[in-house]
């Protein structure tokens, strides 16, 4: 199940009405880690018990660790939590990535080898979850959190179905204390929160869904089409991308502010950012600190020589490509973060600035290339699309569409005109009938607009 | 941006009085623009009969007579041999054939709808060829926009009553119900009809848009028919259309000829017990639909003429077995051996269940004759 479906809006509409007519607080946590489950399990139920073990393993460490203060005990409970946390992320996600990879090497030495690969499946979302108990164990050991004895506020606090999938990956630091009072509907803006989630369903339904047959139909094919097809095709892949992902956070933000419970925002528009720093400060955000205050701050962050700092920037962002997917691609593409931050860091310290213009333009273009490489299936193909970007080489004639770039004009224009914020306040001030009926108008067009096979979220597969 | 602020004065929920009248008038709204929305598309040019409705609904003329069923009626009954006969009897009309592929009850009874809602003045007969009722569409079908045009309010509350009526498991049961719901669904939403038009808009080059454009002209010819009547034989279908439609057409008529003797000794057999008597017993919504259909109709001054088209398989049992009962006006049954032996020589057909086109043409006579002889027996004015 996901938010551009249909049935999700069934779904959400009797969750949300038993959730607010329900009497006690205890009652509509239940009822929301009872749904949460159903969420999750509207992909697979068995890899319900995967989760479940994921909750029970960081609960029990959240338990040790609130029984000692003993620092090489405590560090043990912390171990159990690393290993378990990232072996099963390991295992589901990289096991034959690892393997495969080993085989080739020693392939490549001479050596025989019979890689024993296995048929796993991908268990949707272990990537987000994963992160979001192994941050609740390292501030319970740090001694930021005081772990929790409730089993059900910290079992919601994982499988909370609006951010359980793609994110954004909420910190046990925020989103818990939120679980101790009971949740008020009058606390909550209302109608932000719609006004939120129909963006979100524009972007992906709309927008992403709609761009991806060209996307998809480029990518599998991209030396078949001539150069300038890649500069509508890569464009509407960095699109399609912005708007898959962030119009997901969009409807996750918007769902959960409807149950009353805040989360963390996860991009501000970041195609507007005026170099790689400030982009990895509105892309992904809940991943980028995430990343910044469980592995690079903990690596030495840039207190040491600038060596140090750029070894640990590059260590920060390899793990970051390795998060996004098993395969070299995602590897590249965490690769070529780090020479793009070392230059930015040094041009400023240098007190070097380019107009604000020219830096979105590079950042953009540098994204672009990034972008290829999480897209492409391998990095031969990534070359290939890359090529005919950057040098206008490509032996195909084929051309994407003659109309598709009015599209990516038309979306940046919207983009910069939600970046200058200039339609919100004009909302906020409808009267509440009208917006209602605007909603409704809205609405009806939207659902026609949507595809009836609704795509599943590019971020699902990471 | 903080979407919940805790605040010390409001704590406790706010009535649900604040947010039913917004949440009324969304609902208006959104079902208004639905239905607005929904006039101005008209008919899914993705259905058949929906371009067929189309086609009919643009002969100043008028039509006398339509036919309504699945591929049975849509690839055997050619309306030019029909009026032919009609004229030569004495009585020129002009038809129809509205058939088209798995056309079963509850999409019929919905089109018929559609149909009397253009022209209710001159249509006289309607032929309705019935064989299944819909209630397990198969699921690559089931959000086409074929499928999802049929399932307005009234065909899904008949549909869900027709699933509960069957008594299967309950899973079964279930999974039907959401199935149609589903359906219904997508059809009140219009979801992604516009998206359709959008991406037509959008896709390739003009040059491509041009060939897409000249691909869906051609493609109207064998699925409307070279008469643009509706009629389109089986061989036709083979010589006009694409290579993909043309595929699965040429693997049924090879898997016939390979099973002659099958074929011929079942027809035999069919033809030893006789026509007549269904053990069927009819369910009690399947009752209302077809009573429904009938009273529909006649209230807009059409006669109804059930038919069971030339089948060796037991097709035709739903309407025998209602004939059995009474409730059909009027029934031609086409499936008697016995009696329209010509209907199942091997030569005139072009798969099992299909006759060919030199068999359409003699099924389309038989049934132009056998309309007279009831119009004659009724004393219909010349």
């Amino acid at each position: 199940m996901i938010f551009s479906e249909l049935r999700f809006l069934f779904f959400f509409v009797a969750v949300f009405g038993v959730y607010w007519l329900l009497p006690g607080h205890r009652a509509r946590k239940l009822w929301l880690l009872g749904v949460s489950y159903v969420f999750y399990g509207a992909w697979n139920e068995k890899l319900l018990l995967l989760i479940v073990a994921s909750t029970v393993l960081d609960y029990v460490v959240g338990l040790g660790l609130l029984a000692t203060d003993e620092p090489r005990k405590r560090w043990r409970w912390m171990l159990l939590s690393l290993i378990g946390n990232l072996g099963m992320l390991g295992f589901f996600k990289y096991y034959n990535f690892f393997v495969e990879s080993g085989a080739a090497f020693l392939t490549w030495l001479g050596l025989p080898t019979s890689p024993a690969t296995l048929d796993i499946i991908l268990p949707v979302g272990i990537s987000f979850y994963t992160f979001q108990t192994l941050s609740y164990s390292i501030d319970c050991w740090r001694g930021n959190l005081k772990p929790t004895r409730s089993l059900l506020d910290f079992a919601l606090f994982v499988t909370f179905f609006p951010q359980l999938v793609a994110g954004p990956i909420v910190r046990a630091i925020d989103f818990m204390p939120q679980l101790d009072a009971p949740r008020c509907w009058a606390w909550v803006k209302a109608r932000p929160c719609l006004l939120l989630f129909m963006v979100g369903f524009i972007k992906k339904s709309v927008v992403s869904d709609s761009i991806a047959p060209f996307v998809d139909a480029y990518f599998a094919a991209p030396t078949a089409y001539d150069a300038l097809s890649s500069w509508v095709a890569v464009p509407l892949w960095t699109a399609q991308l912005y708007c898959d992902f962030s119009g997901y956070s969009d409807m996750a933000i918007a769902t959960a502010g409807l149950l009353g419970y805040n989360l963390c925002d996860n991009f501000a528009h970041p195609y507007f950012a005026a170099s790689i720093t400030d982009f990895w400060r509105r892309w992904h955000i809940s991943l980028s600190f995430w990343l910044r205050d469980y592995i690079y701050f903990p690596l030495g962050g840039s207190r040491g020589s600038n060596l140090l700092t750029w070894r640990n920037i590059t260590i920060t962002w390899l793990l970051s490509g390795l998060w996004h997917g098993a395969d070299w691609h995602y590897v590249a593409f965490g690769a070529v973060m780090p020479p793009a931050l070392i230059v930015h860091r040094h041009w400023t310290r240098a007190g070097l600035r380019l107009p604000a213009g020219v830096g979105v333009l590079l950042t953009y273009l540098y994204m672009c290339m990034a972008f290829v490489l999480l897209r492409a299936t391998n990095m031969a193909a990534a070359g290939e699309v890359l090529s005919a970007f950057f040098l206008f080489d490509s032996p195909g004639t084929v051309l994407i569409g003659d109309r598709l770039h009015w599209v990516f004009l038309g979306l940046a224009l919207v983009h910069w005109v939600a970046y200058r914020e200039l339609l919100s306040a004009w909302w906020a001030r409808m009267p509440r009938l009208l917006f209602a009926a605007a909603y409704g108008v809205l609405a009806a067009l939207l659902l026609a607009l949507s595809s009836p096979q609704a795509q599943p979220f590019v971020y699902f597969q990471f | 941006m903080q979407f919940v602020v805790p605040s010390e004065s409001s704590g406790r929920d706010a009535p649900w009085t604040t947010v039913l009248p917004g949440l009324l008038v969304f609902l208006t709204c959104f079902l208004l623009t639905c239905f607005l929305l929904a006039q101005a598309l008209g008919r899914p040019s993705t259905s058949l009969l929906g371009a067929k409705l189309d086609l009919y609904e643009q002969d100043a003329q008028g039509y006398d007579v339509a036919f309504l069923g699945p591929s049975t009626t849509y690839r055997q009954i050619d309306p030019g041999v029909f009026d032919a006969t009609m004229a030569q009897g004495g009585r020129p009309v002009r038809s129809f054939n509205l058939g088209a592929p798995a056309m079963g009850g509850l999409e019929i009874r919905f089109a018929l709808s559609q149909l009397l809602e253009i022209h209710p003045g001159r249509l006289r007969w309607l032929f309705i060829d019935l064989r299944v009722l819909d209630l397990e569409v198969q699921k690559e079908n089931l959000l086409s926009g074929r499928v999802t045009w049929w399932h307005d309010l009234y065909a899904t509350i008949r549909a869900v009553r027709m699933v509960l009526d069957l008594g299967k498991d309950l899973k079964t049961t279930r999974d039907l119900i959401i199935d149609h719901l589903r359906s219904w669904a997508y059809n009140l939403t219009n979801l992604g009809r516009l998206r359709f038009v959008l991406e037509q808009r959008l896709a390739g080059t003009e040059a491509d848009r041009r060939a897409a454009e000249r691909a869906a002209a051609e493609s109207a010819v064998w699925e409307l028919g070279p008469a643009a009547d509706g009629f389109c034989s089986l061989e036709d279908a083979v010589r006009l259309s694409d290579e993909e439609t043309k595929a699965p057409l040429l693997e049924r008529r090879g898997a016939f000829l390979r099973r002659l003797d099958e074929f011929r000794s079942k027809a035999l057999a069919k033809a030893r017990r006789g026509g007549g008597g269904s053990r069927r017993v009819l369910r009690e919504t399947e009752r209302e639909l077809l009573v429904d259909m009938v009273a529909t109709a006649e209230a807009a001054g059409v006669s109804v003429v059930f038919i069971t088209s030339p089948d060796v398989d037991p097709m035709g049992e739903l309407l025998q077995a209602a004939a059995d009962e009474g409730l059909l006006p009027a029934f031609f049954d086409f499936g008697d051996v016995a009696a329209y032996r010509e209907l199942f020589d091997p030569d005139l057909r072009y798969d099992w269940n299909h006759l060919a086109a030199a068999g359409a043409e003699v099924y389309s006579r038989l049934l132009a004759e056998r309309l007279l002889t009831l119009m004659d027996s009724r004393g219909s004015p010349r």
